[in-house]
């Protein structure tokens, strides 16, 4: 539970490469983007991960929504509104190798991923805040 | 410790949910691997010949009508080229373009090859794979039989393709049966229609080979008039009057 931050917080920042890649005509063509989010993000959780065992990053609830909204901010400057509800979704069903899967079913997975996950994360702040001032 | 549990299973399912939409995909692909194999098998000493009857079942997937000299198949819209560039137009389910391209298909591409070939159609497979580092100013164009390209699907009668495929700016719809099946079947990159000029592509739209490239011409499927993404749709190429 200690590291589900790092899984958390590294999903906007492997998102962040992949549609950046995206963005590419040249690479697009060529390259499963979706790859490259789910390769990102497992290094990006790792060594968040790592990061967080050596105390050397300390995050909470606000440094995840502070997180989450500057990569809603460059995905909208990226893409607008309209582009940033199909790319995103696109990226994640080309990397599971899906073709049917409804783009509004990954959307709404994402955003319930997002808010399920920041709840989570503000749970487990709590307790923990909530742990220590009790000591 | 609730915590805990709560994450768990949250993971868990995700972990399910991932798991499941890898293994459906996996055992489908294996199953259409099988049969277009036995496909391809089975097409023997046939490919190439004349159809005689009106319409025959010669390849998996396609439709050749010799009597109407038609050709037909289905294709699922891919919604990612509603609001993103491709010059895929459509590409065999099974290669290596397959989801860069706006319409897939589970007809071969090579099979598709044979299909025009036996209708007495002909391409010229002028263009190389050395040749696709050309600029548009190059003028390298495929050249072949000259091919028309229809649609539809549930609630919409037959219309030209190129209605439902918005360019950046106009662009020429001249579509010809360019060759290529060594390259394709080499490369199994899948294409049947290409938007521009290619060494791989079954047909091209003819624009010169580099029209699409960085800063050029680009294609997108047109969401206004075409079904939701994943729909099917048919696609009939005729020789062009």
């Amino acid at each position: 539970m200690k590291y589900f931050g790092a899984l958390y917080n590294s999903f906007p920042w492997a998102m962040s490469v992949a549609i950046t890649c995206f963005r590419s005509m040249w690479l697009q063509m060529r390259v499963n983007t979706g790859y490259i989010f789910y390769g990102c993000w497992l290094v990006f959780a790792i060594l968040f991960a790592t990061a967080m065992k050596r105390k050397s990053i300390k995050t909470g609830p606000l440094f995840s929504v502070i997180n989450m909204l500057i990569w809603i901010s460059y995905a909208l400057v990226l893409y607008g509104w309209e582009r940033m509800q199909i790319v995103p979704a696109s990226i994640i069903r080309e990397g599971i190798g899906q073709r049917v899967l409804k783009f509004a079913v990954i959307n709404q997975t994402i955003f319930g991923f997002l808010l399920i996950g920041l709840l989570i994360i503000l749970v487990e702040y709590w307790r923990e805040n909530g742990n220590k001032s009790h000591r | 410790m609730k915590m805990k549990k709560l994450a768990a299973l949250f993971m868990a399912g995700a972990l399910v949910l991932s798991l499941a939409a890898c293994g459906s995909s996996a055992d489908s692909s294996t199953d259409e691997n099988t049969e277009a194999n036995a496909g391809t098998k089975d097409q023997g000493d046939g490919v190439g010949e004349p159809q005689e009857e009106n319409t025959t079942a010669a390849y998996d997937n396609l439709t050749v009508d010799a009597k109407n000299r038609e050709i037909s198949f289905e294709a699922v819209i891919n919604g990612t080229y509603f609001t993103e560039p491709s010059r895929h137009a459509i590409v065999w389910e099974k290669g290596g373009n397959a989801d860069k391209s706006m319409f897939r298909t589970s007809a071969y591409n090579v099979d598709f090859y044979d299909a025009l070939e036996s209708l007495g159609l002909s391409g010229d497979s002028n263009v190389s794979m050395d040749d696709m580092s050309a600029a548009a100013e190059d003028h390298v164009v495929n050249t072949g039989d000259a091919l028309a390209y229809y649609i539809k699907w549930d609630g919409q009668d037959e219309i030209m393709l190129n209605e439902v495929i918005k360019g950046s700016e106009d662009y020429d719809w001249d579509v010809v049966f360019a060759g290529n099946r060594d390259v394709a079947e080499e490369t199994q990159a899948g294409c049947l229609l290409c938007m521009d000029s290619c060494a791989a592509g079954i047909t091209v739209n003819a624009l010169p080979v580099g029209t699409t490239g960085d800063g050029g011409l680009q294609f997108f499927l047109d969401e206004e008039k075409l079904p939701e993404d994943g729909s099917t749709v048919t696609i009939i190429v005729r020789p062009a009057a």
